[in-house]
């Protein structure tokens, strides 16, 4: 009977340790590695280079600056750049060369003619990492001199500012349509004002979840109050410049992040 | 049956001769003082905790003072994924540490509310965790990652484990509407189909169950969820 009732309690022990051990629960996984997150800067990053040798080389883009940081649609850099010329322009802070290490985008200028009261000159908007021009003016400005100091006519200045900062359309967001290595297809093109040589930052929204119903379900399960949790704004994970455009669609380069999901969002800046 | 089957559990562990994890204090890799001789421990076992590109990281900047939060992060990191193939609670533990001084820099950090979130569902899968500890450490893994969820404006990755939580504590609906929701989304594939389908079983659906795990090992990774897929396909398949 003792043997009957131990052996029984043996079996027993041994089909609960086999089969109740929950072994068939799937296992716990390792996570993925998240894209590596970059900080966001919303706001385009312009860099005001001079316009060549002479006094009046470097006050036009000084005058450009003031007028170009007033308008609000920049973030206005200067590395030196307007107060140095001939060999002494390379060691600035920002040069063409540098500029893709701290701006997304450059004006440069050229002087075309000049007279004892009337300059005119030519700038340029461009892309600080492949270079592509976004904008060009052609304009002339009268100037004042005096104690050889010439200062540039600055309504002249600021309208031109003005044009700068339209110049480049705030067109809102894109979305990935598909990826190939780094190269990127957005469903915007010129017909929503996208043109080559725009930035764009990309946010990860393939990899996030937008239904609110669970949104709210996670909240109520985990017991977290979203409001209480301070955070840095999306997750943007890349940042990208527009190398082509057609009528309805547009083609990107990723310049820095680990790579673009379709579904990804793209933030023209 | 849940307790008497865990204490089965048990025995069978001490009598395989499993090593239990001891509870050592002692320098953590990620705090100020710490040297490679890690608790009086040798090198070799120090590289076994480490990979060499860790080691090579902690072991200047140490000098110089506590670490900066993208260290802390990427120590911990390396050490909580170390125990995914070894196995070792003493891995989790030195992660955790680090996740905690990543906290006190950025409390609102992604990372390490994540990975901390993480570390405390490995204790509770740990078989030698008592019942107690068990409910403390589910219940500190779901405000983790309920807080990274947020952080992450609905980022996939802490949805995922929150969704793993559900099934642990056996709140099979709430699991499968995040695990569709991810489905949907098209990431981890092959761990949600198969997550998918023991749900299925759980309510009793053998038929939803096969398609799920058919559908998990022609997906064909990773590696363990697929060897679960098929193993219960052939399992319940006949």
């Amino acid at each position: 009977m003792i043997m009957k009732i131990v052996s029984v309690m043996v079996v027993f022990v041994t089909m609960v340790s086999l089969f109740g051990c929950d072994h068939y629960r799937p296992p716990l996984m390792l996570p993925n590695s998240p894209r590596t997150p970059f900080v966001n800067l919303k706001r385009f990053r312009l860099a005001l280079l001079n316009f060549g040798e002479g006094q009046l080389a470097q006050a036009l883009p000084a005058v450009l600056l003031t007028a170009l940081e007033q308008t609000g649609r920049f973030t206005v850099f200067e590395g030196g750049g307007i107060r140095t010329s001939g060999d002494k322009f390379k060691d600035a802070a920002i040069t063409e060369a540098t500029a893709r290490e701290s701006v997304d985008g450059y004006l440069s200028g050229t002087i075309t003619s000049e007279s004892a009261t009337e300059v005119c000159f030519d700038i340029r908007l461009e892309n600080a990492v492949n270079h592509a021009v976004m904008f060009t003016r052609a304009t002339c400005t009268k100037y004042r001199s005096g104690n050889g100091v010439m200062v540039p006519e600055r309504d002249a200045i600021n309208r031109l500012a003005d044009e700068v900062s339209r110049s480049i359309k705030q067109i809102g967001h894109a979305r990935v349509t598909s990826v190939d290595s780094r190269v990127i297809y957005l469903n915007k093109g010129s017909s929503a004002g996208v043109v080559e040589g725009m930035v764009a930052y990309l946010v990860a929204s393939a990899e996030t979840v937008t239904d609110n119903q669970i949104h709210l379900s996670v909240f109520k399960y985990t017991g977290i109050d979203p409001s209480s949790v301070s955070s840095d704004g999306a997750l943007v994970v890349g940042n990208l410049y527009i190398i082509a455009v057609e009528d309805k669609y547009s083609v990107g380069w990723l310049y820095d992040g680990d790579y673009a999901l379709p579904g990804d969002s793209v933030f023209f800046k | 049956m849940e307790i008497l089957s865990r204490c089965a559990c048990i025995v069978i562990a001490i009598f395989a001769g499993a090593s239990c994890a001891t509870t050592t204090a002692g320098v953590m890799p990620c705090s100020p003082n710490w040297t490679p001789t890690y608790n009086g421990e040798s090198v070799e076992s120090v590289d076994k905790m480490l990979t060499d590109a860790t080691k090579d990281q902690i072991s200047p900047i140490h000098r110089s003072g506590s670490l900066p939060l993208g260290k802390l992060l990427s120590i911990g990191d390396a050490l909580r994924d170390r125990n995914f193939m070894v196995r070792d609670m003493r891995l989790v533990r030195a992660a955790e540490d680090c996740y905690v001084r990543a906290l006190s820099l950025k409390p609102d950090d992604y990372r390490a509310n994540f990975g901390l979130g993480i570390t405390h569902l490995m204790h509770a899968y740990d078989e030698l965790t008592d019942v107690t500890q068990e409910e403390a450490h589910l219940s500190a893994a779901k405000r983790l990652l309920g807080k990274a969820y947020a952080l992450g404006h609905g980022y996939y990755e802490p949805l995922y484990y929150i969704a793993e939580i559900a099934v642990y504590e056996e709140k099979y609906s709430l699991a499968a509407s995040y695990f569709k929701s991810l489905e949907q989304l098209g990431v981890r594939r092959g761990e949600v189909t198969t997550l998918l389908g023991y749900l299925a079983e759980k309510r009793k659906d053998r038929d939803a169950a096969i398609q799920y795990y058919r559908t998990a090992s022609d997906i064909g990774w990773p590696t363990s969820s697929i060897v679960f897929a098929v193993s219960r396909l052939q399992q319940i398949g006949r």
